[in-house]
């Protein structure tokens, strides 16, 4: 029976087979390119909003505009700043859905990409490149997020290997092993940047987080990594539903939870990693864009995930635009915006929604 | 149809047997109830059926095959649960949860559609629960909960069935409509029901056979009247004197308070 | 598979500790773009005349060997120093610097780790840091040498000052301007210093020296009109990007050399971006070496970067790499540095 049958058999409908209509993503998504186009007009140095437009205009195929502007502006406006915003809504998708997974699979609203151990496995990598007295370049892959990347990594394995049990991943060990190694890793980065002389400024600038550097080859590199990261994940949102039960009841039906875990959690540390990688640890948006998509939109995946990423890319690509124009040329670190901006917001949702989203 | 087989199996955690030399058969159509007192281990037995834990030596066997060689989703098909006490998260309606029952029937990319929808919305009307569709869990109180889990397991159309102790928080009008629910999908459905259940009265009344359960072994098994003895509730309960027989069907029922001489 | 974790971890923690403890000093190249221009030779014995000098030095009225001197510093403190200064220590790589070419080589005892110039510095002994952010002195090993003079910035002012002044009240400190922008500042050091260790006429030598060159160059590049005067971009790193602006020694360089510096609008060290210095399209770039660990990435990074391609510094490749030392440090090197940068800007007019 199809929904009409069952609404002229009056039977009520039950609001869980109402998930989002398409219009909600479609409008959605419109608005991350809205966004887009308006990061990219405006910038340190000022550039009237039609020229922008042209200029992106013209980058279509089949458009073809004579060109009114000049080569720096174009520069400017399409080798400056549009991958900084596609970087920054690439990065605000990742951890938003990175974190949402982590949520998720840990059942707990505290959870955020970094638990087991990534920022502060990328901070140490990136911290001893800082340190390392060779500057280098693989295929436009510095030596920086490389070490960050593969720190990274590294500290997830080790955070893995130290929780597992059998073949087990208990979600508790995980965790504790997350916070034990991180403090520790933590500790041992704050001692590093103390002792780092003439560096400490531009590794603190590093570890709080900025677009600043971002260029085409950085976003190259991102992409592929954070879409196939989405794709993944975003597969699973409706065993991720069931994984809400407890784990018991999940294997009951039918969810081979181990293997789940693996899967979701490999895939949303690598697109984290390789996130921070290139722009430093950037908090809050994992913990607070899945909360308030839920609030919104509730708690089931298969909308929660996808709506994740749009929403984490537009709050991200917005307070990018304000780190980087409030203090015009100088820098705000993103961190710090991300913040400011994000709990008042975050407070007003909660005080207007009052339903259970956990 | 299918049949639920333990051979020799003896079950426990961290190396420690909680049951020894299980031996045991639930064949289809049949409703086998399993009691004993408390902690005697019943749970840890409905767990190793639906393979949350491995047997610690002997075999299992879901439809003539081993157990832990049955893919999860697959086994999810043959074999649903009842829970006894469940995690259930506030964030879903109380039609979502029945309907992730589904899932062992739905691929990767797979959505719910409307027979699903359908299935859930029958079983719910079969459990009397299709009023509280759209209400959360933590709003419920824990029979309706027990209910919704019932009807989860309806859902899963699955050919075997286990249920922990499904109606404990069940008010007397209830017991009666779930048991009379196993009981019918036993005899029209042939489907093979395992129930853990500790009100021996309704153990004695709806149950084919009964095992019972005491000190890490079977003490008994067979028809209710053989296992529901004076000897075998003192040997295992302790309670003395508190076996009579029913006057209308003559299977035995257990009333305490009165002393027989 | 616990243990395999637990060996990763030992090992990253090893590692890492392992990499702090490689020291900038030792890792910075030093680059010398020119050599070292003649300087007179030292003389031997301190000279009996009290030293001429202008600025606010007040002089003891002596006939032979002062017995004491009395000096107003930088930072306005009246210093008095008993005899002469046979062992010194400086907290500042700049006033090593002075220091030596005033032929007080041999009385330096203690220099901070990043003193690097001349050679002979390299081999003193190690008394803390110095940079803005590392006025890490070692107080305790100071009073443990208890040298008879100390000289110290005024970044030391707050802090490492008023614990010496307290702690060796025997020992003589003189605090010297670091950052400053003027020529005049440092040739009152230079002067300053001469007097205190009695090496006066060496000071006079040095300062007049210095005069001359800078005003041969000075001569014609103030003769130049607006548009002669290429525009420079002096980047001192890249992540993020700063600039040197104005009220700085790297600025005054710039202008003297017949430059003109396109972020002299904003004082000290600027944070800016990639779109700014593309909107300011400077002719000429100058890139610092030497900071930080001593890699050149700040200058390959302007080199390189694709997206400075319009720029015109690129176009005409005029991208050069500069040495901090030289050109950052007020001393008697910045003549040095005036003259490269004289020639990088002008080359047609000081080859």
């Amino acid at each position: 029976m199809s929904i009409k049958q069952l609404e002229e058999a009056s039977v009520e409908l039950p609001k869980g087979i109402l998930r989002q209509r398409w219009y909600v993503y479609a409008i959605i998504v419109v608005l991350v390119l809205l966004v887009l186009v308006l990061a990219t007009s405006i910038g340190s140095v000022s550039v009237p909003f039609s020229t922008t437009f042209s200029i992106l205009a013209d980058k279509l195929p089949f458009v073809d505009i004579t060109p009114t502007w000049s080569v720096n502006i174009e520069t400017i406006i399409f080798d400056i700043r549009l991958p900084r915003v596609l970087m920054a809504g690439l990065v605000g998708a990742a951890l938003a859905i990175a974190g949402a997974t982590y949520q998720g699979l840990f059942r707990n609203p505290l959870a955020d990409p970094y638990l087991i151990g990534v920022a502060q496995g990328a901070s140490l990598g990136a911290v001893i490149g800082f340190l390392l007295p060779v500057s280098w370049n693989l295929a436009g892959f510095g030596l920086i997020p490389l070490l960050a990347f593969v720190g990274a990594l590294l500290a997830t394995t080790t955070v893995y290997l130290l929780a597992r049990v059998g073949k087990a991943l208990p979600v508790t060990t995980l965790i504790l092993a997350g916070v034990a190694l991180s403090a520790l890793l933590s500790s041992i980065v704050s001692y590093l940047v103390i002792s780092s002389g003439e560096s400490m400024k531009a590794i603190i600038f590093w570890l709080m987080g900025s677009f600043a550097l971002s260029d085409w080859s950085e976003v190259g590199i991102v992409l592929p990594y954070v879409a196939a990261g989405v794709v993944v994940i975003t597969l699973f949102g409706r065993m991720l539903n069931v994984m809400q039960l407890d784990e018991e009841q999940a294997q009951q039906l039918g969810v081979n939870v181990e293997r789940l875990k693996i899967i979701l959690l490999a895939a949303a540390t690598l697109i984290t990693a390789a996130s921070v990688a290139f722009v430093g640890t950037i908090g809050f948006v994992g913990i607070i864009i899945p909360h308030a998509v839920r609030l919104v939109w509730g708690s089931d995946h298969r909308s929660l995930l996808p709506l994740s990423v749009l929403i984490g890319a537009i709050f991200m690509i917005l307070t990018d635009l304000i780190a980087r124009t409030i203090l015009s040329p100088t820098e705000i670190p993103i961190g710090v915006i991300t913040a400011i901006c994000g709990a008042p917001f975050f407070l007003y949702l909660l005080r207007r929604r009052k339903k259970a989203i956990f | 149809m299918i049949e639920l087989e333990m051979q020799k199996v003896s079950l426990g955690y961290n190396h420690h047997p909680i049951l020894r030399d299980m031996n045991l058969k639930v064949s289809p159509g049949e409703l086998v109830g399993l009691i004993g007192p408390n902690g005697c281990g019943k749970s840890t037995l409905i767990k190793a059926f639906s393979h949350i834990i491995n047997p610690m030596s002997g075999r299992i066997l879901v439809d003539g095959r081993v157990i832990s060689v049955i893919p999860r989703r697959e086994l999810a098909r043959l074999v649903g649960v009842v829970p006894q006490i469940p995690l259930l998260p506030s964030t879903f309606s109380a039609f979502e949860i029945v309907l992730m029952g589904r899932n062992p029937h739905l691929g990767l990319f797979q959505s719910e559609g409307p027979r699903d929808w359908n299935l859930a919305l029958q079983a719910m009307q079969k459990t009397a629960t299709q009023s509280l569709a759209d209400r959360r869990v933590n709003e419920l109180s824990g029979g309706e909960i027990q209910c919704l889990l019932i009807a989860r397991a309806l859902v899963q159309e699955t050919k075997a069935i286990l249920l922990d102790e499904p109606t404990a928080n069940l008010d007397i009008g209830r017991q009666v409509e779930i048991l009379d629910l196993m009981k019918d999908l036993c005899r029209t459905q042939n489907l093979t029901v395992l129930a853990a259940l500790h009100d021996l009265n309704l153990a004695a009344q709806y149950c084919d056979r009964l095992v019972l359960i005491h000190d890490g072994r079977i003490h008994a098994e067979g028809k209710p009247s053989e296992v529901i003895t004076n000897k075998n509730i003192k040997q295992v309960y302790g309670a003395e004197n508190c076996v009579y027989t029913h006057p209308v069907n003559g299977l035995p029922i257990v009333l305490v308070g009165a002393a027989r001489k | 598979m616990k243990t395999i974790g637990a060996i990763i971890l030992l090992t990253t923690m090893i590692l890492s500790l392992l990499t702090s403890c490689t020291t900038p000093s030792e890792t910075t190249t030093p680059v010398e773009t020119t050599t070292p221009a003649e300087t007179t030779t030292p003389t031997t014995t301190p000279s009996t005349t009290p030293p001429a000098t202008t600025t606010p030095a007040t002089t003891t009225p002596a006939t032979t060997i002062p017995t004491t001197i009395e000096i107003t510093d930088q930072a306005d403190r009246e210093v008095t120093l008993e005899g002469i200064p046979e062992t010194i220590i400086s907290l500042s790589p700049s006033n090593t610097e002075i220091l030596f070419a005033l032929g007080l080589g041999d009385k330096v005892v203690g220099v901070t780790q990043y003193c690097n110039y001349p050679e002979e510095a390299l081999d003193k002994t190690k008394i803390g840091g110095f940079s803005p952010t590392d006025i890490d002195v070692s107080i305790e090993q100071l009073v443990a040498m208890d040298p008879d003079l100390i000289l110290a910035t005024e970044t030391h002012m707050t802090e490492v000052v008023p614990k010496l002044e307290q702690f060796m009240p025997e020992t003589a400190i003189i605090v010297i301007l670091t950052s400053t922008e003027s020529f005049d500042v440092v040739y009152e050091a230079i002067e300053l210093l001469g007097e205190a260790t009695d090496t006066g006429e060496r000071a006079a030598q040095i300062v007049s020296d210095m005069r001359d060159r800078i005003t041969a160059i000075t001569n014609i590049t103030n003769t130049l009109t607006e548009a002669e005067k290429p525009e420079v971009f002096y980047i001192v790193w890249h992540e993020p990007i700063f600039a040197i602006g104005g009220g700085t020694l790297g600025n005054t360089l710039i202008a003297a050399a017949g430059g003109i510096n396109v972020f002299q609008d904003t004082d000290g060290a600027p944070m800016t971006d990639l779109e700014t210095i593309i909107d300011r399209n400077p002719d000429v770039i100058l890139a610092s070496l030497g900071v930080g660990t001593g890699a050149d990435l700040s200058y390959q990074f302007v080199l390189t970067d694709e997206r400075l391609n319009g720029v015109n510094a690129r176009i005409n490749n005029q991208v050069y790499p500069v040495n901090t030392d030289l050109y950052g440090r007020p001393g008697p090197r910045l003549v040095e540095a005036l003259e490269e940068l004289a020639t990088l800007l002008h080359p047609e007019l000081f080859p």
